[in-house]
């Protein structure tokens, strides 16, 4: 006992030493071979690693979540961009595409009809109390001349009233000044078309014998020499017989013309 | 007797938890050897017997938690305690500065002593694996005078039935 005292330090040390270089000759001399211990070590080690990993794997997910959606806020709103980019873009394109089909309406109504014509774009709408007229692009410069028809694909939309070097007024079929030689197309009776403003058309002189439905479709007599004959000028809405020489006819116009954007101006034969 | 029954369990623990948490709390980026440290603590302040006892211990569970080859970090940790130990009859390291330093030199002596011995088993160059050892070594150093009252304190928790000297 008292030499174990004495010489403690010693043995501590050499046994140290002895398992030490024990273990790792086992170990170099066996690499292959999972020692016993060490199998009890990593079967108690593993549950306890994985429980302990748990709330730090938890607050690494939320934190690269968190950073993900930080990163996301970026992302939204450069996706955001990009999309209002391409959002104006198809809209162009959308545009394009309806006045491409416009103006082949127009193209198909020009070849039909053998007129010259030219087409324009509608830069304006006056909707006054006095008068109800269009502006467009083209002017003299064009071709264009007081007097000549403007239509779209529909119908009739009006003549031109006035006309500068790059621009002209149109005044539309509705305006109360507008008188335009018509014909009902199935009886074939005639009138004079009268605008009404916002009420749509009259049409004027029709004598009280004559056959008129409402659906009936009034076109252009093509008599003043304004209008090519049998442009279609509008429906018939309403027809009131009274007691009166004629009768009262009022005529729904075939264009729309808060939705006018390219007319077709008849510049001649 | 409460000491050695308590010890490898504690040691266990601990090192578990070293690898478990510690590690991913530093994104398996460093190792931060609390193990160490005790290793260290054991060799100012624990008797021989005790101290080589947890050392290789701790040394045996961290050989079986990383992977390397058995017997490595036992060495080490056994060959820290035993420096630490004989020092500790020479200095009294109680001041924060020179544990820190301590702690550091230790840390990579360590290191050396890890990558020369897996170099030399394996025959692979690690020069890289040292510089993971030298911010190792910072950290632990940094940690070492905040770590060290906890362990005076678990050491009298286990200490109770440790036997007085006679007056």
């Amino acid at each position: 006992m008292m030499f174990f005292q004495r010489y403690r330090t010693v043995i501590v040390v050499t046994l140290l030493a002895v398992l030490c270089l024990v273990v790792i000759s086992i170990s170099i001399r066996h690499p292959g071979r999972t020692g016993v211990f060490r199998q009890i070590v990593l079967e108690c080690a593993a549950p306890v690693e994985g429980l302990l990993g748990r709330p730090i794997h938890a607050a690494a997910k939320a934190w690269r979540r968190y950073l993900f959606l930080f990163g996301l806020e970026a992302e939204v709103g450069r996706l955001r961009r990009q999309n209002a980019i391409l959002t104006r873009r198809l809209v162009q394109y959308q545009e394009g595409y309806l006045e491409s089909r416009r103006l082949r309406k127009l193209l198909d109504l020009k070849e039909h009809d053998g007129y010259r014509g030219t087409t324009a774009r509608v830069t304006g709408y006056v909707r006054s109390a006095t008068a109800r007229t269009l502006v467009i692009d083209r002017g003299s410069a064009h071709g264009i001349k007081p007097g000549q028809a403007v239509i779209v694909a529909e119908g009739v939309v009006g003549r031109v009233m006035e006309a500068s070097w790059h621009a002209a007024r149109v005044l539309l079929i509705v305006d109360e000044s507008s008188n335009v030689d018509a014909v009902l197309q199935p009886s074939r009776v005639q009138g004079i078309l009268q605008g009404r403003g916002g009420r749509g058309c009259q049409l004027k002189y029709v004598g009280k014998i004559a056959p008129v439905r409402a659906g009936d479709a009034v076109v252009t007599s093509g008599m003043a020499d304004i209008f090519p004959k049998g442009l279609l000028l509008g429906v018939v809405r309403e027809v009131e017989r009274t007691t009166a020489m004629f009768q009262k006819i009022e005529v729904t116009p075939a264009a729309d013309f808060s939705r006018l954007e390219e007319v077709l101006v008849l510049t001649g034969r | 007797m409460l000491f050695y029954l308590a010890a490898p369990f504690l040691a266990f623990c601990l090192v578990v938890f070293q690898q478990g948490f510690l590690n991913l709390f530093f994104f398996q980026q460093l190792s931060v050897e609390v193990s160490l440290l005790l290793a260290i603590y054991a060799g100012f302040r624990m008797d021989l017997a005790r101290g080589a006892v947890l050392s290789v211990l701790m040394g045996f569970f961290v050989d079986c938690l990383t992977g390397s080859i058995t017997g490595l970090y036992m060495t080490a940790y056994a060959l820290v305690f035993l420096l630490s130990f004989t020092l500790s009859a020479r200095v009294y390291v109680k001041q924060g500065t020179l544990v820190m330093t301590y702690v550091i030199v230790c840390t990579l002596l360590e290191g050396l002593l890890v990558v020369g011995l897996t170099a030399l088993i394996h025959g692979v160059p690690l020069e890289g694996r040292l510089r993971v050892f030298v911010l190792q070594a910072l950290v632990l150093g940094v940690l070492s005078p905040a770590v060290f009252p906890v362990f005076d304190r678990v050491r009298s928790f286990l200490e109770v039935d440790e036997p007085r000297p006679m007056p």
